[in-house]
């Protein structure tokens, strides 16, 4: 092995002249202890859940409204006798939900930012969009203003709560982006059930919007948090940062 | 810190985790008296600012209380806590905007845990850490795990995303240029 004609270096740990070796250890100690003290709140204790139940959690609040409305107006019954384009836009919908769920409340290791995801947070209400002006109105349709801010609101809860749960201190524009835009794909699929227009603009600027600005809105305000809190030598992160997870 | 006794000093990583999760509140002191000087290491050699360091340290171990749920006690802990360690600092190097930053020039011996080298061991030593940052960051990487942190390749591998061929490889790789260029310093 080529490691032993080398000589291994010596690391010496570099400490602050007012704190150091043992005392610098004791100092981080008591200060996690703090930081347990308050994973005892409700929210350490959602943080604390397994990963599989916190994704079904927030899996649950994101697709709830749309399976609530669906049950209630069966209007899925009307998707599932329309195109193939429709189910791919549905099937599609439900992978990238999933693996962006997973993607971002993960355990961390190596390769969560799954780039292609960004593209599919934008296809799919693209393409849902078009897949449902094909079936033809049903009911009386909305004014596309109304059925986007009403899909921007649906969206938000899940997000937050993701936000709040994810143990990640301080999480990729990309994830959140992702998060937020399926949330809001989510919002749109239930708008679709219950909304009648099926016309192309109102569909696009309505219901598919609402992903993409969910998506560039929660990224945005991310990236603002990420570089307003970015603390400074000398103190904590750690409160910094568990106050973004 | 309460010190600890004499089964819980032998008890593996494992078993302290497995503890831990049971609710045992000694467990994690345990582990965290254990690693906070490794870990602290390996965050150092990428922050040049000491509170840093320790900082993401403390964040690791917040980390693997958080999800001590998600431990699975068939797998070993040292690649686990490594794998959150690793990514904590990419992260936060991220975060930062910024590379790597490291003093190498050794100006920073005033604050230096003792014991300190000789100056001549001191000198290689610096010698090598400089030859080492200046590896590529995927042969580095493992390198670091496995030379300096004493990670098996199949470890390093884990904590890395990778096979456990491919970290030999990239240690290969990296040994072969270190060599290469040691030798090509003392000529």
């Amino acid at each position: 092995m080529p490691q032993r004609c080398l000589q291994k270096p010596s690391e010496p740990l570099r400490h602050t002249s007012h704190m150091e070796g043992r005392a610098a250890h004791e100092a981080s100690w008591r200060q996690l202890q703090q930081e347990l003290e308050r994973e005892r709140r409700w929210v350490g204790r959602l943080r604390g859940l397994r990963t599989r139940t916190r994704v079904s959690l927030v899996a649950g609040l994101a697709l709830a409204p749309a399976v609530l409305m669906a049950l209630r107006h069966g209007a899925w019954l009307e998707l599932a006798h329309g195109p193939e384009l429709a189910h791919g836009a549905v099937a599609g919908l439900i992978v990238a939900l999933t693996a962006a769920l997973l993607s971002s409340l993960g355990e961390p290791r190596r390769g969560t930012r799954r780039a292609w995801l960004a593209g599919l947070s934008a296809f799919v209400p693209l393409a849902g969009a078009l897949a449902l002006a094909e079936l033809g109105e049903t009911h009386e349709p909305a004014s596309a203003a109304a059925c986007f801010g009403l899909g921007i609101a649906l969206a938000a809860p899940s997000v937050l709560l993701a936000l709040i749960i994810s143990r990640t201190p301080v999480r990729g524009w990309t994830e959140v982006a992702l998060l937020a835009g399926l949330s809001g794909i989510s919002a749109s699929l239930m708008l679709d059930v219950h909304c009648a227009s099926r016309q192309l603009v109102h569909l696009v600027l309505g219901h598919a919007l609402i992903g993409i600005c969910a998506g560039v809105g929660w990224a945005a305000a991310s990236q603002a948090a990420a570089t307003g809190s970015a603390a400074p030598s000398g103190k904590s992160n750690t409160n910094t940062i568990s106050k973004m997870s | 810190m309460a010190a600890p006794d004499d089964a819980e000093d032998s008890a593996s990583d494992e078993a302290l985790m497995r503890a831990h999760v049971a609710g045992d509140p000694r467990a994690l002191a345990r582990l965290f008296e254990r690693y906070f000087d490794r870990l602290l290491r390996a965050m150092q050699r990428d922050l040049a600012i000491v509170e840093e360091a320790r900082d993401l340290v403390q964040q690791t171990f917040l980390q693997v209380h958080r999800a001590r749920a998600d431990y699975d006690p068939a797998l070993r802990f040292r690649p686990w806590l490594y794998t959150i360690a690793l990514n904590l600092k990419r992260e936060h190097l991220r975060a930062r905007g910024r590379r790597p930053t490291v003093p190498l020039d050794g100006s920073q011996a005033d604050q230096l845990q003792a014991p300190e080298p000789s100056p001549e061991q001191a000198d290689t030593a610096r010698v090598v850490r400089e030859a080492i940052s200046s590896l590529p960051p995927d042969q580095r990487a493992v390198i670091e795990l496995h030379w300096l942190d004493d990670l098996s390749f199949g470890e390093a591998a884990l904590c890395l995303g990778i096979t456990a061929n491919a970290a030999k490889v990239r240690a290969h790789r990296g040994y072969e240029r270190l060599r290469t260029r040691l030798k090509r310093r003392d000529s």
